[in-house]
């Protein structure tokens, strides 16, 4: 690195918006990435001082970015989760999406999502799993390439690889989904379940009822309007 | 220029004091389909300066966090749109990405499992305009009672939830009617003649015609009313109802049982009380999968108050005439440990069990290798409805009934065809902690221990906040 990059580097993180920015986004990514079940340990994975890293979660958690789950893991709060579904212009979807997920996954039996299809990428959105490895969980937001898709009598069927540049890539898993919604930036917003093991032979009726749902929430909410 | 003049002073305390939080309420602020804002909307909204504004703005754009729409415009960016991705409150065994792991072939086994009830109002919404009041707002939580632990532990829920949000939060009336209609009413009166701003209530008697009207007549002064846990029957006696889903309790509980037993033997059902809509849900919705098993004998069918007395009472009367029955189907482990326990003591074996919530159940259920399934009810809906309170409070809208999430939670060795685990037993268990804590509270699990928690949870109405409530 060249003592000029270097010296921007510094400057960039000593300006304290860039700073805030990086310790929310630091913050919002590593608990989805690693459990984490205390402040301390979260803020040491990213970089904060015990103190500062415990008035910055706090202040996370009364805003609703951050919350804890039954196991008392730091996870990403509902706000979070609705800010991201507001991005995608469907932030009616973030009370609805929690029912109809859980549902979804315990009537298939499968890791259950919210999705978005932009650009042959599926972006993975709020998921509901279960136990174990007989159910899939998606790795970070997003980033999946779309390998093939196929149809099955209604359902769309997708083979996701992961989007690493690191890696080969290498097909991993596959989906089907049904579409929920097409946003305002022609990007279509989608449920699904993943799939690593054969289905159960009802997932379509279970799809399409969560299809079915999450349309009525969204045409509620245009009533409202 | 949009001013500091503009906010009062009761709001310029609740403006975000750092960078961190600017930038929070900044992302906060836009609406469901994400409509370009104004930056001076949004400078005018978290209270800042040109200068820090614009600069935060700025730094926000670069980081991908907004995106400029035109001069002046702005609206959430592509970094925003990954906070999207967020796995709904369902615990994870590890989280390092297994794809290939364990693979079960479940080709040609079907599902028995049925739709069930679904609840036309989960995907209804409210409008609230008509509820806006200014903070710091004023609760009241006008709560059935604090007869057993589950109650106990929704209560404890809604104190951490109202600490969290202590700067939007000028106080939180709790009072307990210690499960009298009339005594509910009277309190709810007081609530209302103290000047609250919205209340919640969690009805001691849901099908109470005096207590609807009395809710009814609040919201048309304007008081919103967000029930808890149980509701009114009366849909117009609530704004909004936060809960779990009651038949889906009941009903994954007795698919488990009866695919445990192969479709074949005698059962006993210990219900909670008949006065609770919780409880009377998850009978009717477990007797209408027991209905579908033509082999399947309900030998007793009893309701009872949520206590481990109750439990043990009733069995312990029942294995006086009758036979150690093949399964027990409890609609919690409120009564279930009391049930557990009689049939110890009886010596005749403890036959399978539904029902959780209560750490001792799952401590008996493992300690005694009995084969068992819960899908707890979550005391987290306490925090949840103190939010939704916030929410009603600043007009947003929300959801007429929101659901929180249930997890499965099996004895390890003990899934059916139909019904899989969320969790072991095993593992849910929390053997450090006390036998009368209940699981499914969520963050607060952390705080129950307290001593001045304890004891202020023990000595009737509570006024928060408290100088010794925990930190």
């Amino acid at each position: 690195m060249s003592i000029d990059a270097k010296e921007m580097l510094e400057k960039a993180s000593s300006d304290p918006y860039t700073k805030a920015i990086e310790q929310v986004s630091r913050l919002l990514e590593e608990v989805v990435r690693y459990p984490h079940q205390s402040a301390r340990s979260l803020s040491k994975a990213c970089d904060l001082s015990p103190s500062s890293g415990y008035r910055m979660i706090k202040a996370m958690e009364t805003q609703g970015f951050l919350t804890r789950d039954g196991a008392g893991e730091w996870v990403r709060g509902a706000q979070a989760l609705q800010v991201g579904l507001n991005a995608w212009g469907v932030g009616t979807l973030g009370y609805a999406s929690e029912p109809v997920l859980n549902r979804l996954r315990q009537n298939s039996q499968s890791t259950a999502f919210i999705g978005a299809l932009q650009h042959g990428k599926l972006w993975v959105g709020p998921f509901s799993l279960g136990r174990g490895a007989n159910y899939l969980y998606p790795q970070s937001s997003g980033g999946y390439a779309i390998s093939r898709s196929a149809h099955e009598g209604d359902l769309s069927k997708l083979s996701l690889v992961v989007n690493n540049n690191d890696f080969e890539v290498t097909p991993v898993f596959n989906c089907l989904y049904l579409p929920i919604v097409k946003n305002n930036q022609g990007e279509w917003l989608v449920v699904g379940v993943l799939m690593n093991k054969p289905c159960v032979p009802s997932v379509s009726k279970w799809l399409l009822e969560a299809q079915q749902r999450l349309q009525d929430a969204l045409a509620q909410d245009d009533n409202n309007e | 220029m949009p001013s500091l003049a503009s906010h009062d002073e009761t709001n310029k305390a609740l403006l975000p004091r750092t960078n961190a939080e600017r930038i929070m309420a900044i992302l906060a602020l836009f609406d469901n389909s994400n409509n370009p804002q104004a930056v001076a909307t949004i400078l005018a909204h978290i209270g800042v300066g040109r200068t820090t504004g614009f600069a935060l703005i700025r730094h926000l754009l670069k980081a991908s966090f907004l995106e400029r729409v035109d001069q002046g415009w702005v609206k959430l960016g592509p970094a925003a749109k990954e906070l999207m991705f967020n796995p709904l409150g369902i615990r994870f065994q590890g989280r390092a990405f297994s794809a290939q792991g364990s693979v079960q072939d479940n080709e040609g086994v079907s599902s028995t499992i049925e739709p069930g009830e679904w609840s036309q109002d989960v995907l209804e919404s409210v409008v609230t305009q008509a509820f806006v009041r200014k903070p710091p707002y004023k609760i009241g939580f006008s709560n059935a009672s604090m007869s057993n632990a589950w109650r106990v532990a929704l209560v404890c829920n809604t104190l951490y939830a109202a600490n969290l949000h202590s700067a939007e939060i000028a106080s939180l009336e709790v009072k307990h009617a210690e499960d009298s209609p009339q005594r509910q009413v009277q309190q709810i009166e007081e609530l209302i003649v103290s000047g609250i701003d919205i209340l919640l209530v969690s009805p001691a008697q849901s099908d109470d015609e005096v207590l609807a009207a009395q809710l009814r007549a609040a919201i048309e002064q304007g008081i919103a009313v967000v029930a808890v846990d149980r509701r009114p029957v009366d849909p117009k006696a609530f704004v909004s109802f936060v809960t779990a889903s009651d038949s889906t309790i009941g009903r994954s509980s007795a698919q488990w049982l009866a695919e445990h037993l192969q479709g074949r033997g005698r059962v006993w059902m210990l219900s909670g009380p008949e006065q609770a809509s919780p409880a009377m849900k998850r009978q009717s919705a477990a007797l209408e999968v027991f209905a579908r098993y033509p082999d399947i004998h309900l030998e007793a069918v009893i309701n009872s108050h949520w206590q481990e007395s109750a439990g043990r009472e009733q069995v312990a009367q029942l294995l006086k005439s009758s036979q150690v029955p093949d399964g027990v189907w409890c609609d919690s482990g409120l009564q279930g440990v009391g049930s557990i326990e009689a049939f110890v003591e009886h010596r005749g074996g403890v036959p399978a069990h539904t029902g959780g919530d209560l750490n001792k159940m799952y401590k008996l259920a493992i300690h005694h290798k009995i084969p068992f399934f819960a899908a707890d009810y979550p005391a987290a809906m306490g925090g949840r409805a103190i939010e939704i309170a916030l929410s009603i409070l600043a007009g947003k809208v929300v959801p007429k009934r929101l659901e929180v999430a249930l997890n499965f939670v099996a004895s390890r060795h003990c899934e059916t065809v139909s019904i899989k685990a969320d969790e072991w037993a095993e593992r849910h268990v929390r053997w450090d902690l006390p036998d009368d804590v209940v699981l499914s509270q969520g963050p607060s699990l952390k705080i129950y221990n307290d001593k001045a928690l304890r004891e202020m949870l023990s000595g009737g109405d509570i006024s928060w906040p408290l100088k010794d409530l925990v930190s």
